[in-house]
């Protein structure tokens, strides 16, 4: 690559206040462009290493650099405005219309209605949504699958380089599922192409996710790092922790080959 | 009966007069106890470890007769000088549990995974408050006010106890002269203004709903 990483962690550790350490020791570097997936059950640390970008949690120890510069000089509002957040129940906000949803950073950053509408609607379009049936209506009138598509499309509505995904599509049935990925990995392609260089986090505990939309894999297990594979190296993995993780969710596949 | 149309005209403008001191006691001590009500209860929802101290305190507050609360006030220096401040401040007592414990339970009632995104895509403290949780609690805030209204309606009739005027004036004039009509004089007006706050305020309630909260 050799830009510099989009995101780096240096020996982060979390611990809660009670002493328990969430994170230990992570070094890994994010290049700019890419997508790396965050693999490992749940309780292993991998939604704590996310949030830790956007100092959602403060680090115990160690530094993030986001865009070369450690977090701990940014102010986290601006910081938190500058990178895309999409999470499993989207997070929508019921009082708001679509459309506002989307313009949310924008309008947090005080720009113009006009623009903030403008800017929308071409999310909409973008994420597959016709503005004219979607634009103004509630979140609730909306499916599970058309919630997510706004929820991404208010994460990439003010232009935001870096993408924090929490398992984004964990709440949807397989073919919605799926549908959706399909949105993520053409708007990457689409990204790539503009050269806008849109970096994503997602974390996820779908094996199959992760190898589709990424190009490196990580499997975080107890705080840790277990391993940071290129997504075509991760099946065929020697690593015990990777050769477990994928036999445990390969099962069924297994048992009737 | 039959009687009843020279009465309420020989009496109209008394009537006119006292209910609009009702009003005015009534209104002055819901925007005192607006003011103080709202930003405790958001404090409380911010603070949680005090919520349970305050709202037994107030509550406490509550349980007071309120024959009982004007008779506190009145040795007071400055709030005991004259009966309506008396009257407003025992309003405000009153008023006060309502206001701020459906404020705190508005609050700290909003959903968790939208206070989360609110923070996480970079809203400050100040714009979560304004665009996320007030207009979120606000059907609870006004269901608050409207507890609140209807009984400062009611108690402001025994402030006329302590000289404060209003409606009860006619009722205690009425008890006092064993004359019914000076009664309903004062009962009508104050029953028809407790049920028109009540309908107003429940109307601009259902009007601010959130649909699909799953939350009144």
């Amino acid at each position: 690559m050799g830009a510099k990483p989009a995101i780096e962690f240096r020996n982060v550790s979390y611990r809660l206040p009670d002493g328990r350490g969430l994170l230990e020791n992570v070094t890994m570097d994010v290049a700019p462009g890419t997508t790396v997936a965050l693999l490992g059950k749940s309780g292993s640390g991998k939604t704590t290493l996310l949030r830790v970008v956007n100092r959602m949690h403060s680090i115990s120890g160690g530094d993030v650099l986001v865009r070369g510069r450690s977090i701990a000089e940014q102010d986290p509002i601006a910081l938190r405005r500058s990178i895309g957040y999409v999470i499993q129940e989207t997070g929508l906000f019921p009082h708001f219309t679509i459309e506002r949803n989307i313009g949310l950073v924008l309008e947090i950053e005080g720009r113009s209605r006009t623009a903030i509408a403008e800017r929308a609607r071409a999310l909409l379009e973008m994420v597959g949504l016709a503005p004219r049936d979607f634009a103004r209506r509630m979140p609730h009138e909306l499916s599970g699958g058309q919630r997510q598509r706004v929820g991404l499309a208010r994460a990439l509505a003010a232009g935001q380089d870096i993408l924090l995904m929490d398992e984004p599509f964990g709440a949807l049935d397989p073919l919605t599922r799926a549908e959706m990925q399909d949105v993520l990995r053409r708007l990457s392609i689409e990204s790539q192409q503009s050269g806008a260089r849109t970096t994503v986090l997602l974390v996820t505990h779908d094996l199959d996710e992760a190898l589709y939309l990424a190009e490196r894999v990580v499997l975080v297990e107890d705080g840790r790092i277990a391993a940071n594979l290129p997504a075509e190296d991760f099946l065929s993995s020697t690593i015990p922790a990777v050769q477990g993780y994928v036999r445990a969710v390969h099962r069924g596949v297994e048992a009737r080959s | 009966m039959i009687t009843g149309g020279g009465f309420l005209q020989q009496h109209w403008d008394e009537i006119t007069s006292l209910t609009l001191e009702h009003l005015w006691l009534t209104g002055a001590a819901m925007l005192f106890a607006t003011v103080i009500s709202i930003p405790l209860g958001i404090l409380l929802a911010r603070k949680r470890a005090w919520a349970k101290p305050v709202l037994g305190v107030v509550n406490t507050l509550q349980t007071i007769p309120s024959l009982a609360m004007f008779g506190f006030l009145l040795p007071l220096p400055f709030i005991g000088e004259r009966a309506a401040r008396i009257a407003i401040v025992a309003l405000v007592m009153y008023a006060l549990l309502p206001i701020v414990r459906n404020t705190y339970a508005g609050i700290s009632g909003v959903d968790a995974t939208v206070m989360d995104v609110a923070e996480a895509v970079g809203m400050t403290s100040w714009q979560r408050l304004r665009k996320v949780e007030l207009p979120l609690a606000m059907p609870f805030i006004l269901a608050g006010l409207r507890t609140a209204t209807v009984t400062c309606v009611g108690i402001a009739t025994i402030a006329a106890a302590v000289g404060a005027g209003g409606l009860g004036e006619f009722i205690f004039r009425g008890v006092a002269s064993v004359d019914n009509r000076l009664v309903l004089a004062g009962a009508v007006p104050a029953a028809l203004l407790a049920l028109a706050a009540d309908g107003l305020l429940g109307l601009l309630e259902w009007k601010l709903r959130v649909p699909g909260t799953g939350r009144p």
